[in-house]
């Protein structure tokens, strides 16, 4: 069946339908949920909600551009929404430096390391992080997206990056100590 | 060999095909949610909902007004012109002179079984729920629309949540068609007539009810009805010598103005079997009737049942009474005994079946005692009638 039937099935609540889309994009909806949440619990969560969001506002998608791309905006919206009325996000700004670098040799760290780094990081910090770097949001739009200023935004993006820095610094040392 | 690494390169990296699948327990708690129907049917089913009201209110005014049976009083009558009324008296008036005064006060004699018929109409309404639905239309900025569709996302649960708990306290709007069994409550020396037999009458009434929810377990009821009642005497036995106007008890003075005829002075004879003729006496009274009833639920579900009490003011808006005979009829004028407003006391059961969230049908038996119909109580006739009421209920 094609993607376009099964999402015209979902509209119609079909629950086979329903079943086939979630096999189809999970796994790429609950890395989003993995890396913009504090732990695996909290993602689960919000994957399970966001999923159930996106079957109640399948009808609203309009088969323009992509659908994947279309799942994770939602699911995206989702979290923020979740985080927003938590009123976490508004902070003061600070001028900190733009780049960060880390020294580091390939396969010296791995995936499950730095998602849990991303985890890890205070709450402002992790969504301002994934949504500029992982998911190409501009500061501009991030500043609508969370209702904060641009500035605060780039304050955020620095912050995350020293903090992951430094604990990433600190891992490989203890992994050498180790 | 270590190199310096931007560390937004070093995460992006790492983790562009990052891809994990939830434990299976997630779907089943997904599965087990969206089995109910999500929020976005609400409307369409509201307003096809709505539309089958509708259909099947005109419908069913439709079959009321143009199937049903309807007892219209003056159809009955014979078609009797002034000419035919003028020979008729004057051969009456010959047979009273080949008499010769062989006088007895009564004018008419009257023999009669007294059936009780009655008409109720009522008026059905409907009307249209206007449901808060956002909509956000995607248009030219990405972001900006996102923005929005996310305001929209939280601001829709919060509307549907409200709307929820409103449902629970929420007007009614209801089509209400009942059969009508009438009968009275009469001595055997009570009616319109001595020695009166009032006979069961099948009609129905039609109308609308609106009902608002005050608590959980009680809904206060109205409506307006327009109710037709009719009582008719038949099989009554009138002798055509006319020098005075006794029908038993319904004695002349019931009447605001009686007719020439009726009045006439002239010579009576006896109530010879000859004269006798058989002849229907009929009585029209026009209400608008406004219930005021408190419903009592007693089961809550798909299929629920309540206790329905309270009463209805009837307001008189019309009041004729005539006789017909096979010679001829003549309007009596109006009941000045009958009062022009009245009232009922009205007892029954409501059970309602679900159709969705907005859209049930019930059936009512229901059972209205009228009191204070007539100014003069001693005629002993105390009218009630027990209807089926049905209807297609709206909540909004």
């Amino acid at each position: 069946m094609g993607l376009r039937k099964l999402i015209k099935k979902c509209a119609k609540n079909d629950i086979e339908a329903q079943k086939e889309i979630y096999q189809l994009f999970a796994g790429k909806l609950f890395s989003v949920c993995l890396k913009y949440s504090e732990n695996k619990q909290e993602a689960e969560d919000n994957f399970q909600d966001g999923f159930i969001l996106i079957f109640e506002k399948i009808h609203q998608y309009k088969f323009k551009g992509s659908f994947e791309g279309w799942l994770k905006r939602v699911m995206i919206h989702h979290i923020l929404a979740k985080y927003r009325s938590k009123n976490i996000l508004n902070i003061v700004t600070e001028e900190i430096p733009d780049i960060v670098e880390v020294e580091i040799s390939d396969n010296e760290i791995d995936l499950d390391d730095l998602l849990k780094l991303i985890q890890e990081l205070p709450e402002r910090y992790r969504l301002v992080f994934n949504l500029y770097v992982l998911d190409g949001y501009s500061h501009k739009e991030i500043a609508k997206m969370l209702q904060i200023s641009e500035g605060t935004s780039k304050s955020n993006l620095s912050r995350a990056r020293i903090i992951l820095k430094n604990k990433l610094e600190n891992r490989i040392s203890n992994q050498k100590i180790g | 060999m270590k190199e310096r690494k931007d560390i937004d390169r070093l995460f992006q990296e790492s983790l562009k095909d990052f891809e994990e699948l939830p434990a299976p327990k997630v779907w089943n708690a997904i599965e087990s949610k969206i089995q109910t129907p999500p929020n976005k049917h609400l409307l369409p089913l509201r307003l096809r909902g709505f539309r089958v009201a509708m259909i099947v209110a005109i419908s069913l005014t439709i079959a009321a007004v143009y199937m049903l049976p309807k007892y219209d009083y003056f159809s009955i009558l014979p078609k009797t012109n002034d000419s035919e009324l003028l020979s008729s008296k004057k051969q009456s008036e010959k047979n009273i002179n080949a008499i010769k005064k062989e006088t007895q006060p009564e004018g008419f004699v009257v023999e009669k079984k007294l059936n009780v018929t009655q008409d109720n109409e009522n008026k059905t309404v409907d009307n249209e729920n206007i449901d808060i639905n956002l909509k956000k239309k995607k248009s030219t900025g990405f972001l900006q629309n996102e923005i929005d569709y996310l305001n929209s996302i939280s601001k829709k649960r919060k509307v549907d949540k409200k709307k929820i708990e409103k449902q629970d306290n929420n007007f009614t709007i209801s089509t209400v068609f009942a059969p009508i069994y009438s009968n009275s409550f009469a001595s055997e020396k009570a009616g319109l007539l001595n020695n009166g037999n009032i006979l069961p009458n099948l009609s129905y009434a039609y109308g609308v009810k609106f009902a608002y929810q005050l608590s959980k377990k009680f809904s206060l009821q109205s409506g307006i009805n327009i109710v037709n009642i009719g009582y008719s005497a038949n099989d009554i036995y009138v002798a055509t010598n006319v020098s005075a106007v006794n029908f038993s008890h319904l004695s002349n003075n019931r009447f605001k103005s009686l007719p020439e005829l009726m009045a006439s002075t002239e010579p009576m004879a006896s109530a010879s079997s000859q004269l006798n003729e058989k002849g229907i006496l009929n009585q029209i009274f026009g209400y608008v009737e406004i219930p005021l009833e408190l419903k009592y639920n007693l089961i809550n579900g798909k299929i629920g049942m309540n206790i329905v009490g309270g009463f209805s003011t009837f307001l008189l808006n019309k009041n004729e009474a005539f006789i017909q005979t096979n010679s001829f009829s003549q309007s009596l004028g109006e009941m000045k005994d009958i009062r022009s407003v009245n009232f009922s006391g009205n007892i029954g059961v409501d059970v309602d079946y679900l159709i969705n969230k907005n859209l049930y049908i019930n059936v009512s038996p229901m059972l209205k005692m009228q009191t204070g119909t007539f100014i003069n109580d001693s005629h002993g006739f105390y009218p009630y009638y027990l209807g089926i009421y049905t209807g297609i209920n709206y909540k909004f």
